[in-house]
């Protein structure tokens, strides 16, 4: 074929730019050791490695969520182990109380120590995380769960919320333990009652009923499951009737603040001045939380009587009965701790492999390798030195510098 | 003797040209566009002598030029092809580097703002975790906001490029012009000879063009000259005219440029028809390319602000306040209207007022769409997919506005104006969707990570059934988008609800707004059934269900037979009337109406009417009968009095304490009042029976010796409001008796309703209250009577993450294109289409550089000067110009010694 003369150029600085492009290319991937620069190098490729990334991100994610829910776990177990050696003592003590030997004034002493030990346990179930947040009380963290009423005993502000975190694509672990479930919903030996005021009661300050007791067990095992309504018809008459079905236990009964109200068995004050149609419920239920539990024992004690000495062994055998309740309640509440902790530990080592699997895809598809990049370089440097010189000899000739 | 001067010197001469041309050869050795050219040597005529024809030298019949118009065509065609994927190239492999970049692509700032979801899941109150949440957000938001204004700058790039290339274009078409007149002249001034350099000149300039846009030559004849078209026949040059070309702004988007040609005086667009070279590689980018990366991406936008707003409604934030809007509202009024735009070129008057209003952000596409209005008369409209003849959707306009139809995902409302044929929209659902997405949230209390509502198990309870914490599925109603009663006032639910079991296998749902006196809901919810084996949902989760409820006034009468005992209830009249329904039922997908009969026959029982309903689908009836008996007149006590309920004789015992304490435990125990599921409740002073089936209740006192004063009153007790006066009374003496009829609690699913024929059991068109509250919860286990839970406003529920939990679930959850992309798949696959559209223009460059390469070399190899080959020829004319000089000098000493010869 004729060649032109321009042709002869042109044609021999291009393939040197050819070269050059190509080498530049190999060098840059070589230099930051990813074999898809842009998508345009391998569409698929990219998305994918975009997605593993993304993949890479979330398990991380996933680690961080589950290294803060072990951590909040591990605080709550430590916290139920506390609490479970404070039930423990005050179980001893309601053991030593039962010794006949002692008087008024051994068992005053033996009060005051459980009196101390409820507080404690109040402090430890009103324990707050780092962030002052309260642990026990549900989804209520910004409200104490265990506070004292009007009548001196404790009562529960949280609900019976649990926080989950997400361990895995899809899976949710609880990280809390509500309060509610491991100190109040206890299964007690008999049937017994709380009481509450109605939201909607209008006497400011509002009326209070105390927490009461069960005076005639056999009295209001007879009445249970029935449920307790007192509405005031006055300021100072109230009537006691059955919530469900209306029928009147004590019909405008007159009223005044602190005197004990017995009806069906059961024993409870109301203070204050409440509002005509203010209402009070005595609900009836066969759980009782740990306080109240521990509560009742602080009462028989400080109501010892040495004529009612059988009486108050009844109690007391309840009081052990309760307190083992409890106890098993909250072994409850830590072995499904330590189940949702095995739980984390599984899945951890499982994102660990994940991760590590993901790393390897990701590798293979986005690294690159290095020997045939590096051979690649060098053979293109040799085939640019090729040309270089090719080029020189022969844009040298010419007949011209022979006539 | 022939002239041997003359035969020398013709050598002499014509090889003098040759030389001239071999020089001008070597000269423009460099010229673009140049072609070699030779001098055609020819003999001149013989003369006939006596002995033959005898030459007479040599002459230069022409110069040649060493061309090809089909090589030179072809190169033309290679250089459009060229410089059209070049432009491609160019524009896509900028896109290409900004989406796919872990610092300028979206990838890493959606990643960051879901992981702050997910932080705020973990710890909720913490106000740190919820700062990084929105600054996070807004991260996220001005990395949409920078990628959309990228992308919106190259469009504007790409004007410009294109301005530069109708001024080149229009600057060669002028030069081209002024080339052919020329040549025209100098044609038929050459008298058959070929101005060569004007060929040159005027082949350089129509490649330079090619590199513009793609153009077809055809020579117009013998004068030399070519006309030029582009585009689908568009004249570019005429012999010695040219058609300027501009650039205007579209009428359909004052953003972008259109090309215009302007033909006999008036301007037409042709940006759709010109192809080929920059311009058409730049159009065409843009048109497809880049429209649709923008509106890809505007997508994703739309679909995280809509997805991430339900969501966050559904919450309840830090202050007790449900969630509202997370990020700008993207039906806001100004963005609904900017996503149609009229076309400028409209008749007058412009009027019209449109808007797209987005209902399903799954379904969207990220097309843009044309609205037209192509007659025959003012109210036929047709939507195509944008740049297609593809109709989407076909239609009429009505006389009253607002009207619209609803495709793709998207309302299209004509809200008012004078719609005329020939009027046109752009419709540009997700355009703007990257550009106009906001952090609406300022506060970082305001972010909504819990859930509004909880429940609680009463502590009372004694059975193990258990509620779970609930999900929330609306604040406003979907059908309406009002807000749903439950959630009127903030902070608190309207009203609180509790679940009260009133057997192991039946609840009802009651308003416990005030805890003494629970009130029935409306539309009530009484006498549900349970399944202690399976989950039990206790709300309906169908926006559209109603409820009609019937209680028969006139529920009682009295005198119905005296029954003669026995098992089997005798014939009662309730004093129900006939009645025939019309069932009708709206298929919410068509919309189209079928109706069917439901015949009533008079005093049928409640509960017969409700199993009449329930066959027909989508209908879920409940019945149940509540009577009261009071005033119990023994008139002498101690002989016994006595009852017949429903057959059943039922005795009080001698002595009796409480006749309606004895009455209720006799009914309770009764094992065939048990299997019709009659019980009792006495409070000491009056009986409630309930049928819970739905039965009539059938009450008679037994008369007898001793008994003959002995009465009871029976009411029929208003199921929705057991605290207020009953419906009706009747005194029941002995040998009396009275039938009472049930309630029916009719549940219609969304677009069904019903009509009666008569005013008795249900009225003539019941209008259904709607039973839907935007909430869910299940209750699983064995329940006892008496078991109660409590469905409250999650007041304080500062350590909730329910709905944290649900926000960060969205990055998984297929979100866009129907369902089946989460939100960083849909921006994957903008970068891989992207991708690949760079990809495919980097191999078309290319092949297209070594195509072009390849014409350009076989136009070189003819048309091109290679310096040894004419330095060959120098030598070679300069040995004839010599030879022929010699001839003239043997010449001259021939005639030389003639002259000696005669001396």
């Amino acid at each position: 074929m004729r060649i032109s003369t321009q042709q002869l150029f042109n044609r021999g600085l291009e393939a040197i730019q050819d070269v050059q492009s190509d080498s530049q290319k190999t060098q840059l991937q070589i230099s930051t050791g990813k074999k898809v620069l842009s998508p345009a190098d391998d569409p698929v490729a990219s998305t994918r490695i975009l997605e593993l990334n993304q993949e890479l991100e979330l398990n991380t994610q996933f680690q961080r969520n589950i290294e803060l829910a072990r951590g909040h776990l591990n605080l709550q177990d430590d916290l139920l182990g506390s609490i479970s050696d404070v039930v423990q003592r005050v179980r001893e003590l309601a053991v030593t109380a039962g010794n006949g030997v002692l008087g008024k004034s051994d068992l005053a002493a033996v009060s005051t120590e459980v009196k101390e030990r409820l507080s404690q346990l109040a402090g430890l179930m009103n324990s707050q995380d780092a962030s002052g947040e309260y642990l026990f009380s549900g989804f209520q963290g910004g409200t104490q769960p265990f506070q004292i009423n009007s009548s001196g005993s404790y009562d529960y502000h949280g609900d019976e919320g649990k926080r989950f975190v997400q361990i895995e694509p899809s899976v949710t672990i609880a990280s809390s333990v509500s309060g509610k479930d491991a100190f109040e919903d206890i299964a007690v030996d008999q049937n017994t009652f709380f009481t509450v005021a109605s939201p909607q009661n209008q006497a400011v300050p509002p009326g209070s009923i105390s927490t009461g007791q069960v005076v005639e067990q056999d009295v209001y095992d007879a009445f249970y499951p029935s449920d307790m309504k007192i509405t005031f018809t006055s300021s100072s008459t109230f009537t006691v009737s059955d919530k469900s079905t209306g029928r009147v236990f004590l019909l405008d009964e007159p009223y005044a603040p602190n005197k004990p109200i017995t009806v069906n068995g059961v024993q409870f004050e109301i203070s204050g001045a409440p509002a005509t149609n203010d209402t009070f419920f005595v609900e009836s239920t066969k759980k009782q939380g740990v306080l109240a539990t521990v509560e009742k024992l602080v009462y028989a004690l400080d109501n010892f009587n040495p004529e009612g000495r059988e009486a108050f062994n009844a109690s007391l055998d309840s009081t052990l009965i309760n307190l083992d309740a409890a106890e098993t309640k909250i072994l409850e509440a830590r072995s499904q701790i330590g189940a949702r902790l095995n739980t984390i530990e599984t899945t951890e080592e499982q994102l660990k492999d994940v991760e590590l699997l993901t790393q390897q895809t990701l590798t293979n598809l986005e690294s690159v390798d290095y020997a045939e990049a590096v051979s690649l370089l060098s053979m293109q440097q040799f085939t640019l030195e090729a040309a270089y010189s090719s080029y020189s000899q022969i844009s040298s000739l010419s007949l011209f510098d022979r006539l | 003797m022939p002239d041997l001067i003359g035969i020398g010197l013709s050598g002499l001469k014509a090889h003098q040209t040759a030389l001239s041309v071999t020089g001008n050869n070597v000269s423009n050795t460099n010229t673009p566009g140049y072609s070699r050219q030779e001098a055609v040597f020819v003999d001149s005529n013989s003369i006939l002598t006596g002995s033959g024809y005898v030459g007479q030298g040599a002459n230069t019949a022409t110069i040649r030029r060493n061309a090809e118009e089909f090589i030179t065509e072809q190169v033309r065609a290679d250089t459009t092809v060229y410089h059209e994927r070049d432009a491609v190239l160019t524009q896509a492999e900028s896109v290409d580097n900004l989406l796919a970049s872990t610092t300028t692509g979206l990838t890493p700032a959606l990643s960051s703002f879901f992981k702050a979801f997910q932080g705020g899941a973990d710890d909720p109150t913490s106000i740190p975790q919820r700062q990084l949440l929105l600054t996070q957000t807004e991260g996220l938001v001005s990395r949409f906001h920078a990628l959309d204004s990228r992308l919106t700058a190259q469009m504007e790039n790409i004007d410009v490029d294109i301005s530069a290339s109708v001024s080149a274009i229009n600057s060669l078409s002028q030069s081209l012009a002024e080339l052919n007149s020329s040549i025209a002249i100098a044609v038929g001034a050459g008298n058959g000879d070929m101005p060569n350099n004007l060929l040159d000149a005027r082949d350089e300039a129509l490649r330079e063009l090619s590199e513009y846009v793609n153009v077809a030559v055809f020579p117009t004849g013998s004068d030399g000259q070519v006309n030029v078209f582009v585009g689908n026949g568009q004249p570019l040059v005429l012999g010695g005219a040219a058609n300027q070309v501009a650039t205007t702004a579209s009428p359909t988007n004052s953003e972008k440029l259109e090309v215009v040609m302007m033909i006999n005086g008036r301007s037409q667009i042709v940006s759709s028809e010109v192809t080929g070279g920059r311009l058409g590689g730049l159009l065409d980018f843009r048109e497809n390319e880049l429209t649709s990366a923008i509106n890809d991406l505007g997508r994703v936008a739309i679909v995280l602000s809509d997805t991430v707003n339900k969501q966050h409604s559904l919450g309840m934030d830090l202050e007790d306040n449900l969630g509202g809007l997370f990020f700008r509202d993207i039906n806001e009024d100004f963005l609904m209207q900017s996503r149609v735009v009229s076309n400028s070129l409209n008749e007058p008057p412009q009027d019209q007022s449109l808007h797209v209003e987005i209902i399903d952000s799954a379904s969207l596409t990220a097309y843009d769409y044309d609205l037209k209005f192509e007659g025959p008369s003012n109210s036929d409209y047709t939507l195509f997919k944008a740049g297609t003849n593809e109709v989407i959707a076909k239609g009429i306009l009505p006389d009253v506005y607002p009207a619209g139809i609803e495709v793709e995902g998207f309302r299209l409302q004509f809200n008012e104006g004078t719609f005329k044929v020939g009027d046109r929209f752009v419709v540009k659902p997700t355009h703007n969707g990257a550009e106009t997405i906001e952090l609406e949230i300022d506060r970082v209390e305001s972010i909504a990570l819990a859930s509004p509502i909880r429940a609680d198990a009463n502590l009372g309870n004694t059975g193990n059934a258990s509620i779970n914490l609930g999900t929330m599925l609306d604040v406003e109603n979907p059908l309406t988008n009002v807000t749903l009663p439950m959630f009127g006032t903030e902070g608190q639910l309207s009203p609180p609800l509790e679940i009260e079991f009133v057997s192991e296998t039946r609840f009802r749902v009651v308003d416990v707004s005030d805890p003494s006196n629970p009130a029935p809901l409306s539309p009530p919810m009484n006498n549900l059934l349970y399944n202690p084996s399976v989950t039990n949902t206790i709300f309906t989760s169908d926006p559209g269900e109603t409820r009609v409820s019937a209680m028969g006034d006139d529920a009682l009468q009295v005198n119905a037979p005296v029954p003669t005992g026995g098992a089997t209830p005798p014939p009662v009249v309730n004093g129900y009337g006939a009645q025939d329904l019309t069932v009708l039922k709206r298929d919410p997908e068509t919309g189209v109406v079928s109706s069917e009969f439901v015949s009533i026959a008079g005093n049928s029982s409640a509960k017969d009417i409700a199993e009449e309903l329930q066959q027909v689908q989508g209908i879920q009836a409940n019945a149940y009968t509540h009577v009261r008996l009071d005033n119990f007149v023994d008139a002498d006590n101690g002989t016994d009095m006595g009852f017949v309920i429903n057959g059943e004789t039922i005795t009080i015992p001698l002595l009796s304490t409480s006749i309606q304490d004895d009455l209720a435990r006799l009914v309770n125990e009764n094992t065939i009042l048990q299997a019709r599921e009659i019980y009792a409740v006495s409070n000491g002073d009056s009986v409630e029976l309930h049928a819970r089936s739905g039965l009539d209740i059938v009450v008679s006192v037994t008369g007898g010796a001793g008994a003959i004063n002995d009465s009871v009153n029976v009411s029929s007790v208003n199921p929705y409001d057991v605290a207020a006066l009953p419906l009706d009374t009747e005194t029941v003496n002995a040998g009396e008796a009275v039938a009472v009829g049930g309630a029916i609690d009719v549940t219609l699913a969304e677009g069904i309703s019903f009509t009666a024929n008569a005013n008795s059991v249900f009225e003539r068109a019941p209008v259904g209250e709607s039973s839907y509250l935007g909430f869910q919860f299940e209750i699983k286990g064995q329940a006892e009577a008496g078991d109660r839970f409590r469905i409250d406003y999650n007041a304080g529920g500062v350590s909730d993450n329910r709905n944290a939990l649900a926000l960060s679930e969205l990055e998984r959850l297929g979100t866009v294109q129907g369902g089946v992309m989460s939100y960083g798949e849909a921006y994957s696959q903008i970068i891989e289409v992207i991708g690949t559209v760079t990809n495919r223009a980097r191999l078309d460059a290319d092949s297209a550089k070594t195509l072009l390469a390849q014409s350009q070399n076989n136009r070189e190899s003819i048309s091109g000067v290679n310096l040894d080959e004419e330095a060959g020829r120098l030598v070679q004319f300069q040995s004839a110009y010599n030879a022929s000089a010699q001839v003239v000098s043997v010449a001259r000493e021939l005639f030389d010694t003639l002259l000696g010869a005669f001396r």
